[in-house]
């Protein structure tokens, strides 16, 4: 009953934690301007992520080490660097991005402007890093992230048209008026919100922090293929709730109140609630991730003590990466440059980043040496193979997209 | 010389617009971009009808869709206008920006003051603005 108990609150955790700022806002935006008709793409980054997290989840297992660890002794300090550099300012910015995620959803509770909140929102980051264990930091944001099933309510409410979604969802076009630039540009958006590279960083790392091996393998897959599905259904409810209330109104989503409009007009003051409290729960959950995860990386690939679990006094130089990574991201809010601006170019850069941070993942997944037995199966390589070329080829697109388009104007 | 300073200098401050079809895109976009800004607004009216928000949100909501249009505003402000045709453009334009503009102020007050009551009859004041701007968006795509 415990195990049982253990899997069913790990699915539930991985269902609300698997939908962060970019989720939120690049769901929304697409939705409120193309309909169903990229559904396709969160489909393909669901799978990918599943493919990738399973893969550094039982890298971590397996070995009981961090991927950067492994990823610079396996790859050489140069090419590590090269991973390193790039995921970490994906990362960071990420976390930029989720505390001003944090602030604009409190400000949409009390009105008060979000630059004054994101002060607290960074010391409150810092604080539950330092003092909150880490199965219950997890737990805690990752069920009350569940709040954001409110689309999904939301969705049945509006009584929309469900053959029009399935056949927007399943016959993709680009709309009248729209370019087929901007449609792929929005694509690569999209492909990096669900492809997020701490995601990969925070799952292996975190096992390593919960002590994983090869018996909890069986969870971990429940958790990855049943989990992040689950989150990646959520994501279309989002986009879906846009579809039918911002779409035939011309709105273009450019605020977090606008992706809260569908839930208020369906739900309205109960609805607007939940999804508050799981805007900020998903939003802050992420932004620990994402603090936690740019630590984990530097310690790991300069080799020093990390970990939550490891006493701040033997770990100082990782709570250390972790306090300035803070600092520095509320900073960045602080200039007033919009959360959600950042949001949309670090989804560009993350699709940039992806070759980068999945490939290592790929090779170490394959070397017997560290992995025995429990190397990739044909099956696994080959699809990741696939993968791999489609991340190269987003990686290359998403600058001249991005300046084509002028970030999807 | 200083002429030609002047012109270089002005040229730096504004948007260039090269061409007749030039400047009507951008009048397109502009008015598509406040359409969408009054659009919001009016939807965040609608909920205050029907008592579905609170005034925090509604009021980060308009006041959002108002800072955006007054952007717009200013963005469109500073493109030249190459003719005379483009000039009664601009006027047309500006004249349907200004009424936007004033009615989501009028809004954004109304509802900091927690007169969500008032928002209903605001909203319906600018929808014969949005029409028009909405008009303009689909004619000059």
């Amino acid at each position: 009953m415990k195990v049982v108990l253990k899997v069913f609150l790990g699915i539930l955790t991985a269902i609300g934690g698997f939908v962060d700022i970019g989720d939120l806002v690049a769901n929304a935006v697409v939705g409120a301007r193309f309909g169903l008709s990229l559904a396709w793409v969160v489909v393909i980054g669901v799978v990918g992520i599943c493919l990738f997290a399973d893969m550094s989840g039982r890298v971590a297992a397996v070995t009981g080490r961090g991927t950067f660890d492994l990823v610079r002794e396996r790859l050489g300090p140069r090419a590590g660097l090269a991973n390193l550099v790039a995921s970490t300012f994906v990362t960071f910015l990420t976390l930029a991005a989720e505390v001003g995620g944090v602030a604009l959803a409190l400000e949409l509770a009390t009105s008060v402007s979000y630059l004054l909140f994101v002060p607290l929102v960074a010391f409150l980051v810092w604080f539950v890093i330092w003092r909150m264990p880490f199965e219950k930091m997890e737990q805690a944001f990752g069920l009350a992230g569940l709040a954001l099933l409110a689309f999904a309510v939301a969705l049945w409410q509006l009584g929309p048209d469900w053959s029009e979604l399935l056949r927007q969802a399943t016959h993709p076009s680009v709309p009248d008026g729209e370019g087929h630039p901007t449609y792929l540009f929005y694509a690569v958006s999209l492909f990096g919100a669900a492809m997020t590279p701490y995601e990969v960083f925070f799952f292996s790392s975190g096992a390593v922090e919960e002590g994983w091996s090869r018996k909890d393998l069986r969870t971990e897959r429940l958790n990855v293929y049943l989990g992040f599905p689950l989150g990646g259904l959520l994501s279309l409810a989002i986009a879906a709730c846009a579809t039918l209330v911002l779409l035939p109104q011309g709105i273009g989503v450019d605020h977090l109140d606008q992706v809260a409009l569908p839930v208020v007009l369906s739900l309205g003051k109960v609805g607007l609630a939940f999804l508050i409290v799981g805007f900020v729960a998903a939003t802050f959950g992420a932004a620990l991730e994402t603090a936690l995860s740019t630590g984990y990386s530097l310690s790991q690939y300069l080799g020093w003590q990390w970990g939550k679990r490891t006493a701040p006094r033997e770990a100082a130089r990782f709570h250390a990466v972790v306090l300035i990574s803070v600092v520095l991201g509320a900073m960045l809010i602080l200039t007033t440059l919009d959360p959600v601006k950042v949001t949309e170019y670090s989804l560009v850069f993350s699709a940039v980043a992806l070759p980068l941070t999945y490939l290592p993942i790929l090779v170490v997944a394959n070397d017997p040496d560290y992995m025995g037995e429990s190397v990739n199966g044909r099956v696994v390589n080959a699809l990741a193979s696939v993968y791999l070329v489609l991340l190269t080829v987003v990686a290359f697109a998403a600058i001249p997209l991005m300046i084509a388009t002028k970030a999807g104007q | 010389m200083r002429r030609l300073l002047v012109l270089v200098l002005v040229a730096g401050c504004v948007s260039p617009s090269f061409n007749d079809r030039d400047y009507e895109l951008k009048a397109g976009n502009t008015a598509k971009a406040v359409a969408s800004s009054l659009s919001t607004a009016i939807l965040g009216a609608d909920a205050a009808r029907r008592h579905k928000a609170g005034e925090p949100y509604l009021s980060v909501l308009i006041g959002n869709a108002e800072k955006d249009a007054l952007a717009v505003q200013s963005t469109f402000d500073g493109v030249q206008p190459p003719n005379a045709a483009a000039d009664r453009l601009k006027g047309t334009v500006d004249d349907l920006l200004a009424s936007a503009t004033t009615g989501l102020s009028q809004m954004r007050i109304a509802c900091r003051r927690g007169h969500l009551d008032r928002l209903p009859a605001l909203a319906d004041g600018l929808r014969s603005t949005l029409d028009e701007l909405r008009f303009l968006a689909e004619h000059f795509q």
